[in-house]
């Protein structure tokens, strides 16, 4: 994709989707010291820049030092759209006072661009790492240009093995419940998997951090994280944050029961990939009945390839109504219709074969001998 | 209304039982030893920029205190009170700096200290002293509301004491001018409304590592006009009572890097406090 189609601000799948971006962080320069926004591209708005100074990690806010150990925060902006931060240890912080330098790569996007990535900060990140000049952590840039994102992007990496006390968390997400979700020492496979069963309605609304330390700056609906000290694990409660532990329940009696319960097979068949293509696509369905319905047709459809005349045709009747109106829907419906035509088609071809084979095997009907 | 408090700092409503003020995240113990004394506690606010020195300075005052310097008493409020000078001073026993203060308001250290000057009738005043990290009063200065605890503080706050670079001056940087100018703008933009009218607070602008630059403790009036002119003026112009005052806290600076490092890493090899008690005093005079 040319430097013309990045910075049209098109939304383009094929070409890339321009997306504003930041850095926060802190170094000695002519203008100033410490931890500020130190390049920002001209697309973003002053009261943007203030929400992102507000929930900005600085120092000492990773809770893994190791570096090439990126933590992730997503939230939605007063403006609408919606802020990514990839933060990292960049090495010695200037003043040399301890602790590392934390850089933030910042990216803006608006929410169709945000929808073109499902929703789903990792893949913000992952399409990011493949653009932005590894240079930068090393030595930040002081001025920036809007870039080029290909929501195309996948990550290569496999999905982890699935737990089930994450469908506890789900469910927490699903109902709304704000969480500090403690106890999870692979904190980035657990929001990966997370994610892949969150419809794309879902994550457009959420704020989410992981590999941060809580503050309460970054309260954001699901924060995987530890909260290192008493007081403040009981400023988080106090603002509505609820702890969720390894203890915590599981999601039996949730309303989103039926969905979970795909997401759980899901899980367990290795499919976390083909959960999150569905998931991501399903961009209306919030509530349980409509996701329900997903996971019944989602099922249905797996039940297709050894269905008899009878099952398919009830199958085809069940399913016979418009498709909801969201791509992943409308996707799976239409799968699930050819499906069935291949079904059909091949039931009718068994049938075909099985009466130019003849009556039988050569015992006869009549018992007589063949001639 | 019953349950439930104002936050000492920002006003805001929380329940009674709230560790930490909601909007704010100020400890509710302040409003809780406030309401025990009976009197309101007075705000003095130390700010400065980032790496000035606010951190150093104020823990050693607080300790300086504590030990009854000078014939000062101060008691302080809460066990948290005490958590900034053990900080410093353990840190700098072992010739480190303590670390940086971090931006999240949460990690603010607080003190509540009840001090006064021995004399035949002493005069105890409550004093509320926060240590903020210098990027969040920057990033308040730049796009004020950013951060509106800081601007609650900076509006409650009964004395300021403005914390300016002197050994960065000295070399010739403007930046420790600018800030120190667009610090007092900010200040006198939320203090006045009519133009004619001058910042009543008094505010003590303290020049930090003076050691540097030694000339500056004989005359800080005068090191102040010469390198931190844009600062001078503003004061002269818009401050109704301010005075300039000179401190130092580290004896002798070492620096360490290493041959596969590209960073070297200031060792405070010795403290030799100087200058660290008068601009408290003076501010405390002016309440």
């Amino acid at each position: 994709m040319g430097p013309a189609a990045a910075l049209t601000g098109r939304v383009d799948a094929a070409h890339g989707v321009a997306v504003e971006q930041a850095i926060f962080t802190s170094i000695r320069s002519p203008l100033g010291m410490g931890y500020r926004l130190v390049a920002v591209s001209s697309g973003v708005t002053e009261d943007e820049k203030r929400e992102i100074v507000q929930s900005a990690p600085s120092h000492q806010s990773l809770a893994d030092e190791t570096p090439g150990v990126i933590a992730c925060a997503s939230f939605p902006l007063g403006s609408g759209r919606r802020c990514v931060f990839l933060s990292q240890n960049a090495g010695v912080e200037y003043s040399g006072r301890g602790g590392c330098r934390v850089h933030t790569q910042v990216l803006v996007l608006g929410a169709d661009e945000y929808r073109l990535f499902g929703c789903d900060p990792l893949a913000v990140a992952t399409a990011a790492a493949r653009v932005i000049d590894p240079e930068y952590l090393r030595k930040p840039p002081t001025a920036l240009r809007a870039i080029a994102l290909s929501p195309t992007a996948r990550s290569a990496e496999p999905y982890p093995p699935a737990e089930d006390r994450l469908l506890g968390l789900v469910a927490a997400v699903l109902a709304g419940r704000r969480l500090l979700a403690t106890g999870l020492p692979a904190a980035r496979d657990a929001l990966r998997l997370v994610l892949t069963a969150l419809p794309a309605a879902h994550r457009a609304r959420l704020s989410l951090s992981c590999g941060f330390r809580p503050a309460p700056a970054r309260a954001f609906q699901l924060v995987i994280g530890e909260a290192d000290t008493p007081r403040l694990t009981d400023t988080l409660v106090e603002m509505g944050v609820e702890l969720w532990g390894p203890d915590a329940g599981s999601a039996t009696g949730s309303p989103f029961d039926a969905w979970l319960r795909y997401v759980r097979r899901q899980w367990q068949a290795g499919q976390a990939g083909e959960l999150n293509r569905l998931a991501s696509g399903l961009t209306v369905e919030e509530t349980p009945e409509p996701l329900a319905r997903v996971a019944a047709l989602a099922e249905d459809l797996t039940a297709v390839d050894t269905a008899d005349e009878e099952k398919l045709g009830s199958l085809a009747a069940r399913w016979s109504g418009p498709a909801s109106s969201s791509p992943g829907a409308r996707q799976l419906h239409s799968e699930f219709t050819a499906a069935c035509e291949a079904r059909r088609a091949a039931l009718a071809a068994e049938r075909e074969a099985a009466a130019a084979a003849g009556p039988g095997d050569g015992s006869g009907h009549d018992g007589t001998e063949p001639a | 209304m019953k349950g439930y408090v104002r936050c000492l700092i920002c006003e805001a409503e929380n329940s009674d039982r709230a560790t930490a003020c909601q909007k704010c995240h100020a400890p509710m113990a302040l409003v809780h030893e406030a309401l025990a004394q009976g009197r309101e506690p007075r705000i003095v606010s130390v700010i400065g920029d980032s790496n000035v020195g606010k951190t150093v300075y104020l823990g050693f005052l607080l300790d300086m205190l504590a030990q009854r310097a000078e014939n000062f008493e101060a008691i302080p409020r809460g066990a948290y009170s005490i958590d900034l000078p053990q900080t410093v001073i353990s840190y700098m026993a072992y010739r480190m700096f303590p670390p940086k203060t971090p931006m999240e308001s949460n990690e603010w250290k607080w003190a509540y200290y009840q001090v006064s000057k021995r004399a035949r009738n002493p005069k105890w005043v409550d004093l509320v002293m926060p240590d903020m990290a210098g990027e969040a009063i920057a990033a308040e200065v730049a796009a004020p509301s950013t951060f509106r605890v800081i601007e609650s503080l900076v509006e409650q706050s009964a004395g300021l004491m403005l914390l300016v670079d002197a050994a960065l001056a000295a070399s010739g940087s403007a930046q420790p001018d600018f800030f120190g100018m667009k610090m007092l703008s900010y200040v006198d933009a939320l203090f006045t409304r009519n133009r004619k009218k001058k910042v009543p607070m008094p505010i003590a602008i303290v020049l930090t590592k003076a050691d540097h630059f030694p000339e500056a403790f004989d005359n800080p009036r005068q090191f102040a006009q010469a390198n931190l002119n844009r600062l001078w003026n503003m004061c002269v112009s818009r401050l109704a009572n301010y005075e300039f005052f000179a401190t130092s806290v580290v004896g002798s600076l070492g620096y360490a890097t290493a041959e596969n490092e590209d960073h070297v890493t200031p060792i405070p090899l010795h403290t030799a406090l100087r200058g660290i008690l008068e601009p408290f005093e003076w501010v405390l005079q002016q309440l």
